[in-house]
């Protein structure tokens, strides 16, 4: 591969599959040193959604990344709380990463995804303060990372 | 750059290092605006694992991302374990992310990867019940290269 000009070396390993995504082959990374900008969606990719009745009621947002809003229902100290997101850009071997953007007092919950599947995913919040039960309508971050197991 | 054809401006700028990687360079991000598709890896990246004995035995699997089968070991509630992924892709300053799959009842249980170093990364799980579980838990997991220069 090395020793070839960029251009032969690209026309000859990189293929479009049918649904048109860029594929690199086995063993090519893919890396960016760019110290400013990331890897990632930009516009046109994302959604947002808000979350209506409680904090366990379902959302459907059918992007790879986007913003949800949490119902602002109470989540009292020590307690957990999952709802599902359906989502027809996710498979079962995907990762989802889900940030907290922004409510309340940095630390007083931890988010995680509690469950993928194909076309959906779960999301999990915990109010992991002391005694402090809470009614903030957390917004999440999140973006869809595709994965495979084989 | 903009204004540019794809092709004359991935001539000008990328490049490809000497383990085969295509590099972007400084000023170029790598962002989808597809709807519908991710970014990640495709088949033949991925692998599969399965733990064996207990929920903190180890596990190797070298493969930039896969799907870990936890063992079914008790795990009490309001405890957490942890195990050591071994995984000679991973560098100490890369990002690895987790996503539990399945295992018991959505919102028992919490996976965060608590550390990571050349070669391995650490994955703790941990039970937020009331109840004690003995549930085989399934874990994707993806690295997001990193550096911290």
């Amino acid at each position: 591969m090395v020793g070839n000009s960029f251009n032969e070396e690209i026309e000859n390993i990189l293929s479009i599959d049918s649904s048109g995504n860029v594929i690199l082959p086995a063993g090519m990374g893919l890396y960016a040193i760019s110290p400013l900008l990331g890897i990632g969606y930009t516009t046109g990719a994302g959604g947002t959604v808000t979350q209506a009745t409680n904090k366990s009621t379902g959302v459907e947002i059918n992007k790879p990344c986007g913003v949800i809003t949490m119902n602002n229902a109470t989540l009292n100290a020590g307690d957990e709380v999952a709802f599902t997101v359906t989502n027809s850009c996710v498979a079962a071997t995907d990762v989802v990463v889900a940030n907290i953007a922004s409510v309340g007092t940095a630390g007083e919950y931890l988010i995680a995804i509690a469950a993928v599947a194909a076309g959906s995913f779960d999301i999990e919040i915990a109010n992991v303060t002391a005694a402090d039960n809470r009614g903030h309508a957390i917004v999440i971050n999140f973006a869809v990372i595709k994965g495979v197991a084989a | 750059m903009p204004g540019n054809n794809f092709q004359e401006e991935f001539e000008n700028v990328a490049s490809i290092d000497s383990s085969g990687n295509l590099v972007l360079p400084t000023g170029m991000g790598l962002l989808s605006a597809s709807a519908s598709n991710g970014i990640g890896y495709s088949t033949g990246a991925g692998g599969a694992v399965s733990q064996s004995t207990n929920k903190a035995t180890g596990v190797t699997l070298s493969k930039p991302c896969g799907t870990i089968t936890m063992d079914n070991a008790q795990l009490n509630a309001g405890v957490e374990v942890e195990f050591t992924v071994t995984n000679t892709l991973v560098a100490a300053t890369d990002i690895v992310a987790v996503s539990i799959v399945s295992g018991g009842t959505s919102g028992e249980h919490f996976a965060f990867v608590t550390t990571v170093a050349d070669g391995s990364f650490v994955i703790t799980l941990g039970n937020l019940s009331a109840g004690n579980t003995t549930d085989i838990i399934l874990i994707n997991f993806v690295i997001i290269k990193g550096v911290a220069a």
